[in-house]
């Protein structure tokens, strides 16, 4: 009897150990989201449970999907974990399905796909903010233009050792949206070694037409980055004859 | 010492005989006057007198007018309709005071001829007139008294003499020298008449027009004779009518109650192509037949729009109430209250009382103008007052991906989306993140975001030619990124350290033209909730369950 009893109380302790241990291994799957969803009022946009947020990201409609990044930096009841997994996944949707659709809201030049990406990437920068080791092992754990954007949100949270990365990446990405928001970090974080890229980007040959048709100018976008970058370096830009043409002039 | 006692005691019992007697007649007399007292409560209840009247005074006389001719005809005829509404205000122990109003309406017409004697000459008059007046009337009803008598119609006058006359001037034209108009003369000499009245007269005062005065106690059906006097010495002809309607809520004994059993929970109505409806139910309890034909309701009224009752006069155990006509104005909607007694409200202080909120459709079109409900409605709040003569309804091609919008091609007016309805605004600066927005905050925010815009064109670009607004390859010299902004300025200090740059579309990487920077900066202007009080749409910020907007 004796020998049972020790039995079962071995049995019970194994199981409750191997409970314990599948916990520790995975964090993310811990989260009960039941019990998130029962902690937060469900109404949208007050304090977003983590399925209304999974729900949100995963929309059919864009502009959900843009306010769903708003709420995925606030929302504090769920992990920075889970949320930097959450919007990753997001990005990575967003990356295999561009989304096709036009501007998305009044005075939004980008199409709805550039304007996603760009939002993601500010909105894990956001996170780095807040837990940079996380996303700092998402560059290492990610490929492609995922590890890009990775690498971008972590200049956006103004960590300078990712300079030279973000130097590569506005020299050699092939995306546009990368080289411009690489232009842009770069001034950002007063990276003057980036001068040599960002001399280069002024010839950036990617450009988008805005307006009506017939009515419609053309921007270089990343040359735009780049000569506002430039002047936060203290070089001098001046206008050239064309829209998108800039004369550097000197540096202070 | 025997014999002072015994004194004593014969005057303890004198005593005790004396204070007996004194608390039985105190007994009596407060015995009386509770009876009367519980007689004065049973007459609580809604009396009203109506009289309806009508005395024809004819005049019809010939005679001389000394010294210059005769009256060949007067014919008058005078017609008065009076009217007395009186409810009761007051109960005491011994009295009611009823106070009310007594109407009249007084009309007459008059002809007049008469001839110079000796002349050809004639005058002609004839005319008519009307008035309603309206004077404060009152009856004190005591418990004994049987005799009543109610003032009607105390008519103000001033007494004036009357003037007439034309002559003929040098041309020979007619000229009036007369005070009053109507005159019809047979052209020819001077005619000049005046009319005094004789004997002593009050230029001023007040003429009692009539009386009503009843016989027999209002309280006793059975003595309820009344007669109306209207023109003392007259003829009258006409009727009065009395009616009675107990307060069956004062009857302590019986503990009569009412409640309203549809809808038994307060509710939302909702005006549909401009017409509003609603059947109520109250059940008397006891809920005897007898009792069901005595409840009394007393409904709400909405401004600019008909009220129309079934049963008419409100004596029912339902009432259907429909309202036609919507609204013009906001502020005639919202909280309103229906109840229902066995008597009159103000004594029924018990009265089962409801509470109704009425709201116009959101989407709904049938305010009457062109825009739709919500902008014609959230324009007369404090969320769209400010912008009223700015703001149109936007086209609904260039609204499928827009809230609002701006075109420089209408420099003075901006346009605001059905979208607003649907859509959480853009917001890269994230001044929105964790506020609960309804659609009436919705349209605030985006009404300031599209003024901001509108002001902005104002400022910048009112004075350069239209056919040089931006957006144009021709405007490269002030505008080189082309983002709307002009270089100058972006280049102002304020706006330099704030992250503006002229050479770029986007300054601040966002995925904006640098044009909507400062308009998207406008979004925390608005008070979240603010207008909350004076959204009267459904669904909306004040329903409750129909009604109810889920905030986005």
């Amino acid at each position: 009897m004796k020998k049972i009893r020790f039995l079962l109380v071995t049995v019970s302790l194994f199981v409750i150990l191997d409970g314990c241990q599948q916990d520790d291994e995975d964090p993310v799957s811990a989260i009960d989201t039941d019990e998130i969803q029962s902690a937060a009022p469900a109404e949208y946009g007050l304090a977003t449970p983590l399925k209304s947020l999974q729900s949100a990201l995963a929309s059919k409609d864009p502009r959900e999907r843009w306010h769903a990044l708003s709420e995925l930096k606030r929302v504090a009841e769920i992990p920075l974990e889970k949320r930097a997994d959450l919007l990753m996944e997001a990005m990575r949707q967003e990356i295999r399905n561009p989304d096709p659709a036009a501007p998305i809201f009044e005075g939004a030049y980008l199409p709805a796909h550039d304007f996603l990406m760009l939002w993601q990437t500010r909105t894990l920068g956001d996170l780095a903010k807040e837990a940079p080791g996380i996303v700092a092992s998402l560059v290492g754990d990610t490929s492609g233009e995922e590890r890009e954007r990775a690498i971008l949100a972590m200049g956006y949270a103004g960590n300078q050792s990712y300079t030279p990365q973000i130097r590569i990446l506005l020299a050699e990405s092939t995306h546009w949206q990368v080289r411009n928001s690489a232009a842009f970090i770069l001034g950002e974080m007063k990276a003057q070694e980036a001068a040599p890229e960002l001399m280069n980007a002024l010839k950036d040959a990617h450009q988008i037409k805005i307006g009506e048709a017939g009515k419609e100018i053309t921007i270089y976008p990343v040359r735009q980055k780049a000569q506002g970058a430039l002047k936060k370096l203290g070089f001098v830009i001046e206008k050239g004859p064309g829209r998108n043409e800039f004369q550097v002039k000197q540096q202070d | 010492m025997k014999k002072i006692l015994l004194t004593m005691y014969g005057t303890s019992l004198s005593g005790c005989v004396l204070l007996l007697v004194l608390a039985v007649c105190w007994y009596s007399t407060a015995r009386a006057d509770s009876d009367r007292y519980i007689q004065v409560e049973a007459w609580t209840g809604s009396y009203r007198a109506n009289v309806s009247a009508t005395s024809n005074r004819k005049v019809d006389m010939t005679g001389n007018l000394n010294p210059w001719g005769s009256l060949d005809a007067l014919k008058e005829q005078q017609i008065v309709n009076a009217q007395v509404i009186l409810d009761e205000k007051k109960v005491s122990r011994r009295r009611v005071t009823w106070e009310g109003t007594a109407t009249c309406n007084v009309s007459g017409t008059y002809y007049g001829k008469s001839s110079m004697r000796d002349t050809p000459f004639w005058m002609e008059e004839s005319g008519s007139d009307s008035r309603m007046f309206t004077t404060p009337a009152k009856l004190v009803i005591h418990t004994t008294k049987d005799k009543y008598t109610i003032s009607l119609c105390r008519m103000a006058f001033t007494y004036k003499t009357s003037r007439t006359g034309v002559g003929v001037n040098d041309q020979g034209g007619i000229v009036p020298v007369s005070e009053a108009g109507g005159h019809k003369l047979n052209p020819g000499v001077f005619f000049h008449s005046e009319l005094m009245p004789e004997g002593p007269v009050p230029q001023q005062g007040f003429h009692l027009m009539g009386s009503l005065d009843i016989d027999g106690h209002p309280a006793d059906p059975a003595a309820r004779a009344l007669t109306a006097h209207l023109m003392t010495g007259m003829d009258v002809t006409g009727k009065v009518q009395w009616s009675f309607t107990p307060d069956l809520c004062s009857d302590t004994d019986k503990n009569y109650k009412v409640r309203i059993t549809m809808p038994s929970e307060p509710i939302e109505l909702i005006y549909k192509n401009r017409e509003l409806s609603e059947l109520f139910y109250a059940e008397p309890v006891p809920n005897e037949n007898d009792l069901r034909s005595k409840v009394v309701w007393q409904a709400f009224e909405i401004d600019d729009s008909t009220r129309v009752a079934d049963p008419e006069n409100f004596n029912s155990d339902y009432l259907n109430l429909t309202f036609k006509g919507i609204p013009d104005h906001n502020e005639a909607f919202g909280e309103k209250e229906i109840s229902a007694t066995l008597g009159s409200l103000e004594r029924c202080t018990d009265a089962a009382r409801n509470k109704v909120t009425v709201f116009f459709e959101q989407e709904g079109n049938d305010n009457g103008s062109d825009d739709p409900n919500w902008m014609w409605y959230w324009l007369q709040t404090s969320a769209g007052k400010k912008y009223e003569s700015f703001i149109r309804l936007g086209d609904s091609e260039i609204c499928e991906d827009s809230l609002g919008y701006f075109i420089h091609i209408y420099p003075d007016i901006f346009f605001i989306c059905e979208e607003v309805l649907r859509s959480r605004p853009a917001d890269p600066f994230k001044l929105l993140v964790g506020k609960k927005l309804r659609s009436i905050d919705i349209f605030a925010i985006v009404a300031i975001h599209e003024n901001k815009h509108m002001e902005n064109h104002q400022e910048w670009w009112a004075h350069v030619p239209r056919d040089q607004w931006p957006g144009r390859e021709n405007q490269i010299d002030v505008d080189h990124d082309g983002d709307t902004v002009p270089d100058d300025v972006e280049l102002r200090d304020e706006m330099s350290q704030a992250g503006y740059d002229p050479l770029d579309w986007d300054s601040f990487n966002i995925g904006f033209s640098d044009s909507e920077v400062s308009a998207y900066k406008t979004a925390d202007q608005w008070a979240v909730g603010s207008a909350d009080e004076e959204d009267w749409a459904c669904p909306g910020a004040q329903g409750q369950e129909e009604c109810k907007e889920v905030s986005r």
